[in-house]
């Protein structure tokens, strides 16, 4: 890895810090207000590629269970992977790279270059599949083995919040589009 | 200290940047005078190879750069313009410590190198201090610092005073007029280049005057103001 | 930066050594994921709760760091009676909370640099095996933290920036300039790396 990576990984990973203590949005349609952090883990994917997203997210994971206080609501430490969030969070990192493996390359795919419809498409797709499928994937089972719940339980416990999920995939995708106009990564 | 360019040609995306450098300099101020855009950020870059011309060669101290690297690199002190960009871990003393870890084993003689060079730049109370809380002149003098400690025999300066306040500009200018090492200076203060020994200046990538710094300033103001 | 969890203290708790509390914690994790009797699990509960009120853990501070975590359980057990029984419910929530008891209490007694370095001495035998760089590790790390505050400020810069411009309610237009100055930076800070490194 260049210099150049270890820095994109660094500043990647301060700012999911960031937007993950933006605030949460009060959402109409929304059970509890929604935070900037999946969008964050999304985008950070798509602007980076696998390897370098997952070595970001990974970064942030661990500040946050260290207890630096970068979850939004500016909590942390261990306790985090019991609560509501837990295997979620450890979710990210194989799904942050798993958005960058898919998605990563969404400009550069032959015949996508100048449809900007095709390239935002692309890049939901790799956030869908990456940044809620994988995430879920880990998170469900995660949440069975910790409140003891039933698997299908918590399946429909959790899909309440599938609709925002899907939403922000859609929005990751076309801010990271806009970006990978302006600038190269 | 002699630095010379060899019909240095440098491009990038297919555009030329620098064409045709040939220059040798053995002065001990050097100024770079040029608009943005000019290829001077380019000229700066290639004295410590973070950049590598297309054609030519650069020579600093009788190393070749680009087959010399490390030691180079050894050699030269490159201060960037924005501080912020800089000083990359979050206390000062860990920042000053990442530069010299490897060529200092010692931690004690690391400790007394890094209070020495905080000390030159009259920053030593900012050792422990957390980067994000000083002023943009602390972070220069840090950044400064920085470099300094890394004993260098060639700084180069990008822009140093753009983001300074008065008194940090003038302190700045204080401590170029008395730094030992070779000091080779690109920027938009005239009056900091106008202290220097030897002017260059750059438009579209050639240089275009070369010589005495208060006729080169004349030059710059009448032909690029 | 706002609090963390560690709360500074000279409790018989924060002197045990980092690693020790994380071992202790994986065991008793371990096993209490294990364990599926209603009166081992309280009784589990109880001995975690007397340990913390010897270290005088049980703050009012603590109380509000826990909440949403008791909310959750909270859910969980209600939900957990709906649809699989009282018993499940009980032991579920026991559970849960002596696990999150017990992680606190580590978070608590036990500061950031000394976690950092119990991770240091995890990350050195994959150093000498040559799967990881950790001097590249602690760089990327120093890095981050050094960067989190500069872009705070950024973010709050360019949400000043809209709001001026009377866009200020939509968070979502800032993230664009965000990402494109975030990106920007990185040549110029991996040049200033490579220039001293």
């Amino acid at each position: 890895m260049k210099s150049v990576d270890i820095v994109l990984v660094a500043l990647m990973a301060a700012l999911i810090v960031v937007l993950a203590l933006v605030p949460p949005i009060p959402v109409p349609a929304m059970p509890v207000p929604v935070t900037l952090q999946t969008l964050g883990v999304m985008l950070t994917g798509l602007i980076l590629g696998p390897r370098r997203a997952a070595l970001a997210v990974l970064l942030y994971v661990t500040m946050a269970l260290l207890g630096i206080p970068v979850l939004p609501g500016a909590r942390a430490g261990l306790a985090v992977l019991i609560g509501p969030t837990g295997g979620f969070l450890l979710g990210m990192i194989p799904g942050a790279m798993v958005v960058g493996w898919l998605g990563y390359n969404a400009s550069q795919k032959r015949g996508l270059e100048r449809s900007a419809g095709w390239q935002i498409a692309y890049g939901w797709i790799a956030s869908v599949v990456g940044g809620v499928g994988i995430v879920y994937l880990i998170g469900v089972p995660w949440m069975t083995w910790v409140t003891g719940l039933d698997f299908w339980k918590a399946t429909i416990a959790v899909g309440v919040f599938l609709p925002g999920d899907l939403v922000k995939a859609v929005i990751a995708a076309v801010i990271a589009y806009q970006v990978k106009r302006s600038i190269r990564v | 200290m002699l630095i010379q360019f060899k019909n240095v040609t440098v491009s990038r995306d297919d555009k030329t940047v620098l064409s045709g450098l040939n220059f040798a300099i053995s002065e001990r101020r050097i100024g770079i005078l040029g608009a943005n855009g000019s290829g001077k950020s380019t000229l700066l870059r290639l004295l410590n190879g973070l950049l590598t011309a297309k054609t030519g060669e650069v020579i600093v101290d009788g190393l070749e750069v680009s087959k010399n690297l490390a030691a180079v690199r050894h050699k030269v002190g490159f201060v960037f313009q924005n501080p912020d960009n800089q000083i990359v871990l979050p206390v000062v003393r860990e920042d000053l410590e990442f530069g010299i870890k490897r060529k200092i084993p010692d931690a004690r003689s690391r400790s007394e190198r890094i209070l020495q060079a905080l000390e030159s730049v009259g920053a030593a109370d900012l050792i422990d201090r957390i980067a994000h809380t000083l002023s943009g002149g602390e972070k220069q003098m840090v950044a400064l610092a920085a470099v300094l400690a890394c004993n260098p025999d060639l700084l180069v300066f990008d822009e140093p005073t753009t983001q300074l306040d008065l008194k940090h500009r003038n302190r700045f200018a204080e401590l170029l007029r008395v730094l030992p090492q070779t000091c080779l200076v690109a920027s938009h203060d005239l009056d900091l280049v106008a202290e220097m020994d030897r002017v260059l200046v750059i438009e579209s990538g050639r240089i275009v005057w070369d010589g005495s710094a208060l006729a080169a300033i004349d030059w710059y103001r009448n032909h690029c103001a | 930066m706002i609090t963390t969890t560690y709360r500074s203290g000279s409790s018989w708790l924060h002197r045990i050594s980092a690693g020790k509390k994380l071992f202790f914690l994986l065991v008793v994790s371990t096993l209490l994921l294990m364990l599926e009797q209603v009166n081992a699990q309280l009784l589990v509960l109880l001995l975690i709760l007397i340990v913390m009120k010897t270290a005088k853990l049980l703050t009012i501070s603590f109380y509000h760091s826990i909440r949403t975590f008791i909310w959750f359980i909270v859910i969980v057990a209600a939900y957990s009676i709906w649809v699989q029984g009282w018993t499940t419910a009980i032991v579920a929530s026991a559970r849960m909370l002596s696990l999150i008891l017990l992680a606190m209490t580590v978070s608590m007694t036990t500061s950031i640099a000394a976690l950092m370095s119990v991770l240091e001495v995890v990350v050195k035998p994959l150093d000498r095996l040559g799967m990881v760089n950790s001097e590249r590790i602690a760089l990327t790390f120093g890095i981050t933290l050094r960067m989190i505050p500069e872009l705070s400020l950024q973010w709050q810069e360019i949400r000043e920036a809209q709001i001026a411009r009377g866009v200020g309610q939509n968070v979502l237009v800032c993230i664009v300039p965000m990402i494109v100055r975030t990106l920007k930076r990185a040549q110029e800070i991996a040049d200033a790396v490579d220039a001293r490194y």
